[in-house]
């Protein structure tokens, strides 16, 4: 069986620009967990998450022909979702929290929650609850818009800090400082948490 | 390197974002300062926690959702953004008409502002639609604009107030002598050679510039105007007049009766209602003092003058040319300059509507140079470059009147530098540079 090689993102972009929508499907495809996940930390529920990341998609399709290509697809897909981000913040739109956990639930539970991630070598492979989730999210949410940015996309997407200055549109000594504010802050709440 | 500069760089050692140099230094201000190396495990921690957070997928149905936005924004009209209503084509009309209007609204505000008794009277006016007219000097110029407004009504068909000056006959033929008798004073001017030099006095004797520094004093009613009983007023006071009094079409104003109220009332008061007026009877001057005296020599006229209108829609201005800020009365235009003959035409009718007057007989200080704006006579002349206009209401500007009179022309003679000329029923009044000055028929000498 023969095997189609994969498009690039650019063949994808010039497709979709000559309406080809199959192409911008393929886009979406291949986007869309990235997109949904950091909208998800940035926004903080699932819903919202998924409400952006459809607005996301759409206004990269309204767009797409104002894409010139200087950019990687991808980083030009986390700008957009940045945007819809900050502006739901900004509007208040953002729906209620599916979460239930509390600080203080998770408190009670924090002795464990610790052991299990001393108990691996990896950080990925800790097995996180709910709970724990929830209260790192809580974390996030309380960080400042512009810190909580630039931490997800370092930390969680695995950003290099040029496409963050590119992502965020500010230069890499800005994004330096403020990863380093948000890691002391964060350091500072799940210290007080006994998370850390 | 300070701890402070080294907990700085925490992130960019984490992150591996540091110069080689910089993190070997890094890695040795760390093995010498525990609290250093701590504070980097902790970090390192942070991330470690916030990177094993579940990955979220992007929902199943999420190509639908986005497939199922785009159609129905495709189906919806696209909605109409303010920047694209604001397109310069189309923003051009809309523009231009916002523009205009607040062009009107200010000149309307700048005329009230300019003309507060005026203000006040419309306000009071709407307050008390009931309210007699007064006697004084701006009944007059209302009078008159209305008289101007219903000129060629006037021109065309006899008015109640010739009826009513027909049963006076008398006292008319009275007037019109004394009248016939300036006209002739004046059409002496016309030709300053034929006049005897034993005859009676010269136009430069019968006319005097007056320099009004103080209060004029009583001078003796001209003969033109001998005091008379008094008069028979029109049954009611003409209306108030509209605020903007651009002419109107001639059906459209008031009943002509009203004109019977200048020529009787003025008489009464004094026909040269000018003369009585005193500071305190006037309203309120306009800025610059439209209302007050005029400055300016009182030696002997070089000659004539242009005339005024020689009729009574000809100088029916006063009030307009304060109001309008400009000046002179529409109008006029078209009409000749009195009766075409230099010199001043103290004619029946100039006689009857000596009203015009009033503003140029006041104790107010002599204005320096006021624009022409404040004059307040029936009729304005400005210069422009080698050419006399006349203005017409607000500022607009009517054709180009032939100053070829030899009154005229002796004027400018003697005073060059003449800028400004209004013309008022028995007086002209003209701007030099060093002033103002009024032209008037020399009262008639005692017998």
């Amino acid at each position: 069986m023969k095997e189609i090689p994969e498009q690039s993102d650019a063949d994808l972009v010039v497709r979709c620009r000559d309406g080809d929508r199959t192409a911008f499907d393929e886009i979406v495809r291949r986007y869309g967990d990235r997109i949904v996940n950091t909208l998800l930390r940035l926004l903080g529920n699932r819903e919202d998450a998924y409400d952006a990341a459809q607005e996301t998609f759409v206004r990269a399709y309204r767009g797409i022909e104002q894409f010139r290509g200087e950019a990687q697809l991808s980083t030009w897909l986390y700008r957009i979702a940045t945007n819809v981000a900050r502006n739901r913040f900004r509007d208040g739109s953002r729906k209620g929290r599916d979460r239930v956990s509390s600080i203080e639930t998770l408190s009670e539970n924090a002795p464990q929650l610790a052991d299990a991630a001393a108990q691996t070598d990896r950080p990925d492979a800790v097995a996180i609850g709910r709970e724990l989730e929830d209260a790192l999210q809580k974390c996030l949410d309380e960080l400042p818009e512009t810190l909580r940015a630039a931490f997800v996309f370092r930390v969680i997407d695995g950003m290099t800090y040029e496409e963050i200055a590119r992502v965020l549109d500010c230069p890499q000594g800005t994004v330096k400082s403020r990863l380093n504010q948000a890691r002391r802050t964060l350091r500072k709440r799940l210290a007080e948490q006994s998370l850390i | 390197m300070s701890n402070r500069t080294q907990r700085e760089r925490i992130s960019a050692y984490l992150d591996g974002e540091l110069p080689e140099d910089e993190r070997i230094a890094f890695e040795k201000a760390m093995a010498e300062d525990a609290a250093l190396q701590r504070e980097v495990e902790d970090c390192r921690g942070v991330d470690a926690l916030f990177w094993a957070l579940p990955r979220e997928d992007a929902p199943s149905d999420l190509l639908r959702r986005v497939h199922n936005a785009l159609d129905d924004a495709d189906e919806r009209p696209e909605p109409i953004r303010f920047r694209r209503r604001l397109q310069p084509r189309a923003a051009t009309p809309l523009l231009a008409s916002a523009a205009v209007l607040l062009v009107v609204i200010g000149v309307v505000i700048y005329q009230f502002a300019s003309q507060p008794d005026l203000a006040r009277r419309d306000i009071a006016g709407l307050a008390e639609p009931e309210r007699p007219m007064p006697d004084g000097y701006h009944e007059v110029q209302m009078m008159e604009l209305r008289e101007e407004a219903i000129a060629p009504l006037a021109a065309s068909e006899p008015p109640a107030a010739e009826k009513a000056a027909e049963e006076n006959a008398p006292e008319r033929r009275a007037k019109d002598e004394a009248a016939a008798d300036l006209s002739m004073q004046a059409d002496a001017l016309q030709a300053p050679a034929e006049a005897e030099p034993d005859a009676a006095p010269t136009e430069a004797e019968r006319l005097v510039i007056r320099r009004r520094t103080t209060a004029p004093p009583a001078s003796p009613a001209p003969a033109a105007a001998p005091a008379e009983p008094a008069p028979e007023r029109a049954p009611e006071p003409p209306p108030e007049p509209e605020p903007v009094p651009a002419p109107e079409p001639a059906n459209d104003m008031p009943a002509p009766q009203a004109m019977a109220y200048g020529e009787e009332d003025f008489r009464a008061e004094g026909a040269d209602a000018a003369q009585q007026v005193s500071p305190e009877d006037l309203p309120p001057a306009p800025p610059g003092g439209a209302m007050g005296g005029f400055g300016g020599g009182g030696t002997g006229v070089p000659g004539g003058v242009p005339g005024a209108p020689g009729d009574m829609t000809g100088g029916m201005a006063g009030g307009m040319a304060g109001m309008s800020g400009m000046g002179g009365m529409p109008g006029s235009a078209d009409e000749p300059m009195g009766r075409a003959t230099a010199g001043i035409t103290i004619g029946r009718e100039s006689d009857d509507n000596a009203a015009g007057a009033p503003e140029a007989e006041t104790d107010a200080p002599a204005p320096v140079a006021a624009p022409l704006r404040l004059l307040a006579g029936p009729r304005a002349f400005e210069r422009v470059g080698d050419e006399w206009r006349q203005r017409g209401y607000a500022g607009e500007e009517a054709p180009s009147i032939a100053r070829d009179s030899e009154a005229f022309a002796q004027l400018l003679e003697r005073y060059p530098e003449l800028h400004t000329l209004t013309l008022q029923p028995d007086a002209v009044v003209f701007a030099v540079d060093d002033g103002w000055r009024r032209l008037e028929p020399a009262p008639e000498p005692e017998q």
